[in-house]
């Protein structure tokens, strides 16, 4: 047992090596350093710390900018503090009530607002720190104004109050180290990896089955957790709450450091270490720390531009060199279907129709892109959708997919109507999803892009992925292995760990096959899938299609590459300026006047 | 009651005139560049202390101590250009990211202006005395006349810039797409180039204008830069009129408040504004929605 357990723990003492760390330092600060002003520094560094731990996941990996989490660190401030003078509550419970409230606050901004494009939800941010801060200063009746909430009771432990700063420092850092021990789980696994892709491929994210509404507001409801709390502790250390803790300077100082910091908690809590101490250290000088802070943002912007951690470390992003255990091969039973949703699940035996188009029409302002488009496609074919370019081959994906709803017509996918519903609603159903231009997840490895395509396979939230207890890592195995498979079936094995922008185009299209079989869908939409390869590749293309076809999954592919449509199709729907001209063989498709009349009149028109 | 509401009206016009300026050169700088700037408030703080330390404590006539200040706003605002703005766009930076970065800036010149000229709120005299005139019963100071007399030339002259010079044309045509603009080989740099400028000039024009009627001082611009910001937003921040529009709706709200209201919740209101227009129309009440 030992012999097994001994490699196990290495391994994670190898990996986690940042942790222990941390909690030695934590431990032996007060011990070592007994100076009551060092302690007092250490005391709102920790503080500092745990604000700025959902800050990086929200701004660095999901890419929300925020300028006003000075709001829920107020509100937990206030609300502890309130509870406990006015209403002479158990501190503890207050601080419960507190969180909660603030959870509540920020999931009713977070619901409305994250809605909006980047650049306006940061507006936004910056008028709801704005608002806590005015009704902090003006609602003198509640909250004391300007003079602030004296008296706040400290915190009690049984029977002891905590007032020493070294208890209270310990009591901060077990916060600390809970903080970064859950920001840097979600960092590594499956929400972290879906974060980063909303960051920087909405669209492709989506479509992977990422909720990103339900994704991102969950993660602003985490980061205001974090800073409510520490408002809470602020409460009860200094026993004193006024507006000025919780200016605009604040959310700056954490932005700040966020982007100082890096995709990596251990870049920000570096970065916190160095401005924090600095401006604590000269204290004489504090007016000077915001102007401070902003040099070394302009400075680290221009040195490190992924963040200090991907300066000291190999990269910001959760990043696994190849360990034995990942590249043990997977034996491959091509008899076991890589498409996960069974039909004989979900479908009565006799149903041969997988997707059906009735009547589709859709149009962009006054040009009908589609009109009255009928298809169906039944399951373990191969249709390939033809026609000039603009004739709508792609809207009708995007159709099918989720990203558009169409005027008129129906959509029905394993017998349900699933018009109306969305990308991440048509990917949990067993749609894949190819694009046209390469749209992966840029600053993650190949391995990681194709990860992210195994999503839905796990379930674990915030909270149990940040605990990593159980389900997650299991979960994250399974993802990882589907992964693995489906880089072995397309060859690219080798290159799983590099980073995806480092491989060249037709490997990058194959990637994102890869990252669409791994979803394991019971159909795979690929928009012209062989655009940009060359003969080689096209050939090795259409194998693969047909292999894919093998394991059970039907695929609808649009392209340009008549051989390749021709020769992988069953059925060919040829599309012109939105209108379903022909559906049939390629045989039949190929002898259709009408087709002849819509491919050769365009090219004779264009030889003239 | 009307002499009150004439006078409400008054300082409504007369801060929604800083807030038009502000928003202004937010707009433009966004337009071209994307970049929300949030400098522009501490370019309008630098044009304030200028002018006191030219003016004030320099001794030197208005006249050449506004175009003075004017200047070194303007300075201000390229060096945030070829310093931050320029180099980290072309490296691939977000613009979003850009946005945070002028952050940082703002905060090393508001740094700088605390060391030159100290915590305290500097005074700037009135630029023509300070008797009020009468009008329907509404006192108003003669610097009043200055702030709105000045915004209505910048804006005419913008006016006229963006229908008769060629590079405003442009500006118009391509609107906010950089990329396109790029691509049909219009000379970005030379479109930051004027941005900049221009932000620096109305920026710098709304701190020295206004720099009379409150105390200036280093910690003013991050006030500015959100009244700016929410009358870009509220208007459009896409979209000069929208700023104007914006800046008068902003003006209106926090003058009225504070008449009929309470001045304690002047601030309040005029974010909450800003929260309800996100909320019903993200791009603002004269922005064209995006599509996308």
């Amino acid at each position: 047992m030992t012999s097994v357990k001994a490699p196990v723990i290495a391994s994670w003492m190898r990996r986690r090596w940042q942790i222990l760390v941390l909690i030695l330092l934590i431990l032996c600060f007060p011990v070592l350093i007994k100076s009551y002003f060092v302690t007092r520094v250490g005391i709102v560094l920790a503080l500092f710390a745990i604000n700025v731990t959902g800050i990086t996941l929200l701004t660095r990996y999901a890419g929300v900018i925020t300028l006003g989490h000075s709001a829920f660190f107020a509100l937990g401030a206030y609300v502890s503090a309130i509870l406990t003078v006015k209403l002479g509550w158990n501190p503890w419970l207050s601080m419960g009530v507190a969180a909660a409230v603030t959870i509540a606050f920020a999931y009713l901004f977070a619901v409305p607002f994250l809605r909006l494009r980047r650049a306006y939800l940061a507006m936004a941010t910056l008028g709801l720190g704005e608002v806590v801060f005015l009704l902090a200063k003006d609602l003198t009746e509640i909250t004391g104004g300007v003079s602030g909430i004296p008296g706040i009771p400290h915190l009690r432990l049984g029977r002891v109050t905590l007032t020493e700063d070294w208890q209270l420092f310990y009591l901060f850092g077990c916060f600390v180290i809970f903080f970064v021990f859950v920001t840097e789980n979600i960092g590594r696994t499956r929400l972290g990896r879906a974060y980063h892709a909303i960051r920087t491929n909405e669209t492709a994210a989506k479509a992977m089955g990422i909720d990103v509404q339900r994704e991102l507001s969950r993660l602003f409801c985490f980061s205001a957790l974090a800073s409510a709390l520490a408002g809470s502790l602020l409460a009860h250390f200094i026993t004193f709450i006024s507006p000025e803790s919780f200016t605009i300077d604040f959310s700056f100082t954490l932005l700040i450091i966020a982007i100082i910091g890096g995709a990596n908690i251990w870049g920000t809590l570096a970065t916190a270490v160095v401005l924090i101490g600095f401006s604590e250290v000269f204290r004489g000088l504090q007016d000077l720390s915001m102007g401070f802070y902003g040099l070394l943002l302009i400075v680290a912007l221009f040195v490190f531009p992924e963040g200090l951690a991907a300066a000291l470390f190999a990269r910001g992003y959760a990043h696994r060199k190849t360990s034995a255990n990942d590249l043990v091969p997977f034996i491959l039973d091509p008899s076991t279907p890589m498409n996960g949703h069974t039909r004989v699940q979900c479908l009565p035996s006799r149903e041969k129709k997988i997707l059906g188009l009735s009547n589709i029409s859709k149009n962009f302002g006054g040009t009908e892109a589609l009109s009255n488009v009928s298809v169906s496609v039944d399951y373990d074919q191969i249709v390939g959708i033809i026609g000039p370019n603009g004739a709508g081959k792609t809207t009708l994906l995007n159709v099918v997919n989720g990203f558009l709803t169409p005027r008129e017509g129906k959509v029905i996918f394993q017998n349900r109507e699933v018009t109306n519903l969305s990308p991440h609603e048509m990917a949990r159903l067993g749609l894949g999803r190819t694009f046209q231009l390469i749209n992966l997840f840029k600053g993650m490895t190949v391995i990681e892009n194709v990860m992210v395509g195994g999503h839905l396979k796990g379930r674990s939230g915030i909270l149990m992925g940040g605990l990593n207890l159980g389900r997650p890592r299991q979960e994250e195995t399974v993802i990882r292995q589907a992964a693995m498979r489906s880089l072995e079936f397309l060859g690219l094995v080798d290159r799983a760990y590099d980073v995806v922008e480092s491989l060249p185009f037709g490997e990058q299209k194959l990637v994102e096959l890869a990252r669409a079989l791994s979803m394991e869908p019971a159909l795979l939409l690929l928009d012209e899938p062989a655009a940009g390869l060359n003969s080689a590749e096209t050939e090795r293309l259409s194998g693969i299609l047909r292999r894919v076809r093998e394991r059970g999954i039907t695929i609808v592919l649009v392209e340009h590459n008549m051989p390749l449509v021709m020769t992988v199709s069953d059925f060919v729907l040829v599309l012109d300026f939105g209108r379903a001209i022909a559906f049939g063989t390629p045989e039949e498709v190929s002898t259709n006047n009408e087709v002849i009349r819509a491919y050769l009149g365009q090219e004779v028109q264009g030889a003239s | 009651m009307v002499e009150y509401i004439l006078q409400f009206l008054a300082s409504a016009i007369t801060e929604g005139s800083i807030y038009v300026l502000i928003g202004l050169g937010l707009v433009i700088i966004h337009r071209s560049t994307e970049v929300m700037y949030f400098a522009q408030g501490t370019i309008a703080m630098a044009g304030g202390v200028a002018l006191y330390g030219l003016f004030t404590q320099g001794h030197i006539p208005l006249v050449a101590a506004i175009p003075a200040s004017l200047l070194v706003c303007i300075i201000l605002a390229l060096a945030s250009q070829w310093i931050v703005v320029l180099p980290l766009l072309e490296r691939g930076v977000t613009p979003l990211s850009v946005s945070m970065i002028t952050i940082g800036f703002a905060t090393i010149l508001d740094m700088v202006a605390m060391i030159l000229f100290g915590k305290d709120p500097l005074a700037v005299p009135s630029f023509s005395g300070d008797e009020p005139a009468k009008i329907f019963g509404a006192s108003i100071v003669p610097q009043d006349f200055w702030i709105v007399g000045l915004t209505i030339l910048v804006l005419f002259l913008t006016l006229v810039f963006f229908k008769k010079t060629w590079i405003g044309k442009a500006m118009t045509g391509l609107g906010d797409n950089a990329l396109l603009a790029k691509a049909s080989g219009f000379p970005v740099r030379r479109l930051f180039t004027f941005s900049f400028v221009f932000a620096g000039l109305v920026g710098g024009l709304a701190g020295i204008v206004s720099a009379p009627i409150s105390y200036t001082g280093y910690w003013v611009g991050t006030r500015l830069v959100i009244k700016g910001f929410v009358a870009a937003a509220v208007g459009g921040i896409n979209n000069p009129v929208g700023a104007l529009l914006g800046g008068l709706i902003i003006g209106f709200f926090e003058s009225f408040t504070a008449g009929f209201i309470s001045s304690r919740l002047k601030d309040l209101i005029t974010i909450l504004l800003l929260l309800l227009v996100l909320r019903l129309r993200p791009q603002g009440l004269m922005g064209e929605k995006q599509i996308g």
